[in-house]
């Protein structure tokens, strides 16, 4: 994780179970390197090259999050956003809440 | 042979094709066609904030409303796991209390958190912070509580309940339900004896709080998950309890279940909406396999289908809503576990499901090699006669001139006895039992007093005009 200003800063929070997978740990600030143009897809890669403890295939399938994971970006459904597409912004925040049974 | 699967095989896909999720850019709202769109429901519908808020809350009363059975000098009992379901709920109803006069909702509520650290594998800690979590939750949105553990569901005795104030934790009873549910050899199983004696704990509480009414957070989507997974473990004859509005399996209290037509994607949002944190707990099946249960994979299998087709959900629940079925003729011997009707019974000229599964499973238990004549058939109900006969004698070589039928200690039991007073559904959950001391000591001692009542009604049958 590099740290400096001229990263992209992000907030990712986790809930309903899926912190499970990242130390029990809800929330990370994080500064993504500045080298590319981070969509969501990227950054699901990201999250599991860097933030991911355990157990990838219980976060994603494919190239998206398991069916059963809802991901809101500033409150919104990520499904208006265009899902992977969505471009980042500064500052965004994106929440993952799976709705598995159990987590 | 079907020739038109075989030919359609390869191009299945052409008949259920995917939904495609329209990309809008700044989508607005619907239904007041005004603000932007935070949510998309269905795969098509987009609401705002405000708007999906107050669908919520109509929905929800709706739901009670249109049933007509909650009235205002019902005294409830709101289950409260801290899950999604049953925060949402409390929120609700909360809200609802403060509506204006003729919309307010009026009945006498208490809230109850069952403990169920001891199964899911937490520490004494773990336990403790979750359950303060629940009663500042509980406490904040002002709600009187009571904390109790599922061990209590299993002992014969009444269930030890504490007030949400004094943040108690039993752990005495844990060995016990933790002995219990090891004894079972698979996930199914441990599920479903979790979910019964859960059940049972819930009556068991509402009748010792004097509630005549229980709330559970069951969603539209749970219940999906369970009609499919109810008729795989053999409960297809207890779907319209178990997953409609009404339970009313106990004839005193009824188990309402005020949430079913939400789906888990819209209780995300509204808890998200209203800022409200669900408090997580781990389960028994918490980062297992997915296909560790049948609970578990039907749960997989209706998520993935949904992804792509929004109605799977609905579709299973509004199909699961008419289905019914005949079996509550015999309601005055209920099963002990889950109290509902015996759909085990078989009467001598009928040939039944339940007997050709029992011919089919003493096939497949004889090996290989074994070759089969039509004497084996008749083998199986000789078993049984010899069985009855057995314990029949049993039960004379005991009784003497003290009197003993009264004292119900002395009927010697086996696990073919607890047999007959379970329905199909919890016969399969015991399947590997072979033992008494693996059951629950509840079951044991109904089937004491069962076997008690109709020897004594045997006994004075001579004597009856």
């Amino acid at each position: 994780m590099s740290s400096g200003d001229d990263g992209l800063h992000v907030i990712i929070e986790f809930g309903g179970g899926a912190e499970l997978l990242f130390d029990k740990q809800k929330r990370h600030v994080v500064n993504l390197p500045a080298d590319r143009e981070w969509t969501l897809k990227l950054l699901l890669f990201w999250i599991r090259d860097n933030l991911l403890k355990e157990r990838p295939e219980l976060f994603l399938q494919g190239d998206t999050v398991r069916p059963g994971i809802l991901v809101l970006v500033n409150d919104a459904d990520w499904e208006l956003l265009g899902q992977g597409e969505y471009r980042l912004q500064k500052g965004d925040t994106i929440l993952f809440i799976s709705t598995l049974h159990g987590g | 042979m079907c020739s038109v699967n075989d030919d359609g095989y390869e191009d299945g896909e052409q008949f259920m094709p995917k939904t495609e999720i329209a990309v809008t850019e700044a989508a607005i709202c619907k239904k007041c066609a005004n603000n932007k769109g935070n949510v998309i429901l269905r795969g098509k519908d987009v609401y705002c904030k405000v708007c999906f808020l107050a669908s919520s809350t109509h929905k929800f009363r709706a739901t009670l409303g249109k049933s007509k059975i909650v009235r205002p000098t019902d005294s409830i009992l709101i289950a409260h796991s801290g899950k999604a379901g049953s925060t949402a709920l409390l929120h609700l109803i909360k809200a609802g209390m403060h509506e204006s006069v003729h919309k307010r909702l009026i009945f006498k509520t208490t809230v109850l958190h069952i403990d169920e650290g001891a199964v899911n594998g937490e520490t004494l800690e773990e336990r403790k912070s979750r359950i303060n979590a629940i009663c500042e939750q509980t406490q904040n949105l002002e709600f009187q509580g009571y904390i109790t553990s599922l061990d209590q569901s299993i002992s014969e005795s009444e269930p030890n309940i504490h007030t949400m104030e004094s943040l108690e934790i039993c752990s005495h009873g844990d060995k016990m339900l933790t002995d219990l549910l090891n004894t079972l050899s698979n996930y199914t199983t441990k599920q479903e004896l979790l979910h019964k004696l859960r059940q049972r704990l819930f009556v068991l509480v509402a009748k010792k709080l004097g509630c005549n009414k229980v709330f559970v957070g069951d969603n539209a989507t749970d219940l999906a998950i369970r009609i499919l997974s109810n008729i795989s473990v053999g409960r297809g004859a207890h779907l319209p309890f178990d997953v409609g509005f009404i339970d009313n399996r106990c004839p005193d209290i009824m188990i309402l279940r005020p949430m079913r037509d939400f789906t888990r994607k819209e209780l995300v949002y509204y808890l998200n909406f209203n800022n409200l944190q669900i408090i997580h707990s781990p389960e028994l099946t918490t980062k297992k396999d997915q296909y560790v249960s049948i609970q578990k994979l039907t749960e997989k299998f209706v998520t993935d289908l949904d992804l792509n087709f929004c109605g799977t959900v609905s579709t299973v629940l509004r199909t699961g809503d008419k289905l019914y079925t005949e079996v509550g003729n015999n309601s005055d011997n209920p099963c002990i576990l889950c109290n509902m009707p015996l759909d085990t019974t078989v009467f001598d000229t009928e040939i039944s499901a339940i007997q050709a599964t029992m011919f089919s499973r003493f096939v497949s238990l004889q090996g290989p090699q074994r070759k089969y004549n039509t004497n084996d058939v008749s083998k199986i109900k000789i078993n049984e006669q010899n069985e009855e006969n057995r314990r029949k004698n049993d039960n004379c070589c005991s009784c003497n001139d003290t009197g003993c039928c009264s004292s119900n200690k002395s009927v010697k039991l086996s696990y073919k006895d607890v047999e007959k007073y379970l329905c199909y559904g919890c016969r399969l959950i015991f399947q590997d039992a072979n033992s008494l001391n693996m059951l629950p000591p509840f079951m044991v001692n109904a089937v004491r007093d069962k076997m008690c009542l109709e020897n004594m009604r045997q006994e004075i049958s001579e004597f009856l005009l």
